[in-house]
């Protein structure tokens, strides 16, 4: 597919996934894809996506709120449950757009794309940093 | 121990070895280096119990993803994936620390996915090497621990456990999970000069007798999955006596004409019969035409040949005007040809075995045990332990059984079967040499020993006709040939044959 036509199937389908609006959601989603069904805390699974944990967890219940990953209800333990919800309200979208993604090349078209909708929108850019930066409890500017 | 009682692995060929399957809720062991098939098994265990014996199981992954697992799975024919839509497998990605805090827990979410789709079996992939472990947490207690959380929810459980691929070090080291564990299988792979064997043990299964020792097994050879073949050192369960429980009434026809009434009629049923010679002699000229014999009074024939491929044989025979192919298409002769490159004797013998088993043939030839002891090692036990398996089972069977065996001496046998140390297990011995007279090397037959039945240990003479195959010769030769028969020499088979004087040998 040609560049300029990936970046506008690119584009169509983050709009259909509004959610998906960080690298990190993307890379959550994608690390979800490869194990469906996780019983994990926020700190090891930050390792094994490489972002940092608060990032991690603003991140998973953005997913979670979006009805994209299920989570388990346990607050008392250590780890809870995630499972990807491939389900049919959101079609054949988050398929397809994991399925570019799953190729290197892919992951960084996406990525790009992502970056230029952020920088389009600097409210929400701002938006998330001052929750990031809550959540680690340093000051924003 | 009823066989409900038991939980069938799945791997085929391992449940016969187990007595049928393992304790239910036993605690199982899989140790092994890297590459020796613990993943696999362990997959294979939940696969063919949900699958077939309608036991949902739960897989736990540490280190490898589940989509890596279920394209593994995939090669073999195994739909995890369905199975996981039909709610009769999980699998759940985790740590090991998450895995030991649930298992701790009565709430335990792992446990309760288990709980979800009526789980029997779970296999846990994997415990880490004694080498890598945490020094806070002590792995028997771990062990320990986990062994309680399983054995609550009723689940039998497979728990694969790396270990060092060095044998020394396997010794030497302690592995605390091996004192918790109830049943342990090893799995490992093994050089053999340039090639690789890879085999399983049973190191200890509480509750049950199970057949040690190292069985050869294969990943995904044909069937799917890891199969094992028992150790054909094992001793077969059936009675000896039992076994030769002989029909006497009854013998077989060789398909050579002239050699039955040497051997008194023919062959008994269920006698092991060695012909030895050297190579080129007819050997196998005369296990064709016992073949051929067979299949004309609709007698079942299996022929295992290592040392010509059946294309080459069916050729063989078809110069000396037997049809073997119609024989073939008829479902009355099988032949099998195995590669005697890099050959794995258990495998081998399992399907000797299931051959015997399935198609119950009455006469088998083996062609040729010279061979098998250049593979072996003619003076190997393990050479002998495979003889003395085949003539169980053949006598097991009343099968009589044919085996070809190359004489190295071109002239005269100072030693019947050279280094082969097997004679006692033998019932029949058919010699068949050169010997040479004048500028001839002509063809001697000697029946050297049979069972239960006298003979004339007489040398005779055979010739072998192109498109009619061989015969043994009458002693009285036809007098319009110019030769003196056999009977006219003395020594013929020591090599040193000498004219009998007129009044000694005047037929």
């Amino acid at each position: 597919m040609p560049e300029e036509s990936l970046n506008v199937t690119i584009g169509r389908l983050l709009d259909r996934l509004a959610v998906v609006t960080h690298p990190c959601h993307l890379d959550l989603l994608m690390f979800f894809q490869r194990h469906p069904r996780t019983l994990i805390g926020t700190d090891a699974l930050a390792s094994y996506v490489g972002y940092d944990p608060a990032e991690i967890s603003l991140s998973l219940e953005a997913l979670v709120g979006s009805d994209l990953v299920s989570r388990s209800n346990n607050r008392a333990h250590s780890a809870r449950m995630y499972v990807l919800r491939l389900h049919a309200e959101s079609g054949d979208w988050l398929p397809t757009l994991l399925a570019i993604a799953s190729t290197s090349r892919g992951r960084a078209r996406v990525i790009a794309v992502l970056d230029t909708r952020t920088s389009r929108e600097p409210r929400a850019t701002e938006s998330r940093s001052s929750r990031l930066a809550h959540r680690i409890g340093v000051g924003h500017a | 121990m009823p066989e409900s009682d038991l939980i069938q692995t799945g791997v085929i060929g391992l449940d016969r070895i187990l007595g049928g399957g393992i304790p239910r809720g036993n605690l199982i062991l899989v140790e092994g280096a890297a590459g020796t098939g613990k993943t696999t098994f362990g997959v294979q265990f939940i696969y063919r119990g949900a699958q077939e014996l309608d036991e949902p199981g739960l897989i736990v992954l540490f280190e490898v993803s589940p989509e890596r697992i279920m394209r593994e799975a995939a090669t073999f024919g195994w739909d995890l994936a369905a199975l996981e839509r039909q709610g009769r497998i999980k699998i759940v990605f985790t740590t090991r620390q998450v895995f030991e805090q649930e298992l701790r827990r009565a709430d335990s979410l792992l446990l309760d996915e288990a709980r979800e789709i009526r789980a029997r079996r779970v296999f846990v992939d994997s415990f880490a090497p004694v080498w890598q472990r945490d020094a806070n947490q002590p792995p028997r207690e771990a062990f320990h621990i986990l062994s309680e959380g399983l054995q609550r929810e009723n689940l039998t459980a497979m728990v694969a456990l790396e270990v060092s691929a060095h044998e020394e070090a396997r010794t030497t080291a302690a592995v605390p999970e091996e004192f918790v564990a109830d049943t342990i299988i090893l799995l490992r792979v093994e050089s053999l000069e340039r090639a690789a064997v890879r085999s399983l043990e049973i190191v200890k299964s509480r509750g049950q007798a199970y057949e040690m020792g190292r069985h050869t097994f294969r990943i995904g050879d044909g069937r799917g999955g890891l199969e094992v073949y028992r150790r054909v050192q094992a001793r077969r369960n059936i009675e000896r006596e039992q076994a030769a429980a002989y029909d006497v009434s009854r013998r077989l026809a060789t398909g050579t004409p002239g050699l039955d009434p040497l051997l008194g009629g023919g062959m008994w049923p269920g006698a092991t019969v060695l012909t030895v010679g050297v190579s080129g002699v007819g050997k196998s000229v005369m296990a064709l035409q016992y073949i051929a014999e067979g299949a004309r009074r609709g007698e079942r024939s299996l022929m295992v040949t290592l040392d010509e491929p059946p294309a080459q044989v069916i050729r063989n025979a078809g110069t000396i005007g037997i049809d073997l192919q119609e024989f073939i298409d008829r479902d009355l002769v099988q032949l099998w040809y195995d590669s005697p490159q890099e050959l794995e004797i258990d495998r081998h013998f399992a399907h000797v075995e299931e051959m015997v088993r399935d198609r119950r043939p009455q006469r088998v030839v083996i062609d040729s045990l010279s061979t098998y002891g250049g593979i072996l090692g003619l003076r190997a036990q393990t050479f002998r332990d495979f003889l003395h398996a085949c003539v169980s089972l053949m006598k097991e069977y009343q099968v009589t059984a044919i085996y070809n065996h190359e004489n190295p001496e071109m002239l005269g046998m100072t030693s019947m079967m050279g280094e082969m140390t097997v004679s006692s297990l033998v019932d029949t011995i058919i010699l068949l040499n050169w010997v040479e007279l004048g500028d001839t090397f002509r063809l001697a037959l000697t029946v050297a020993k049979m069972r239960a039945s006298p003979i004339i240990r007489q040398t005779h003479e055979c010739e072998i006709i192109d498109g009619q195959g061989m015969r043994v010769l009458p002693n009285a030769l036809d007098p319009a040939i110019p030769r003196l028969p056999f009977t006219a020499y003395l020594g013929l088979v020591s090599r040193a044959p000498e004219r009998h004087t007129p009044h000694l040998g005047a037929p």
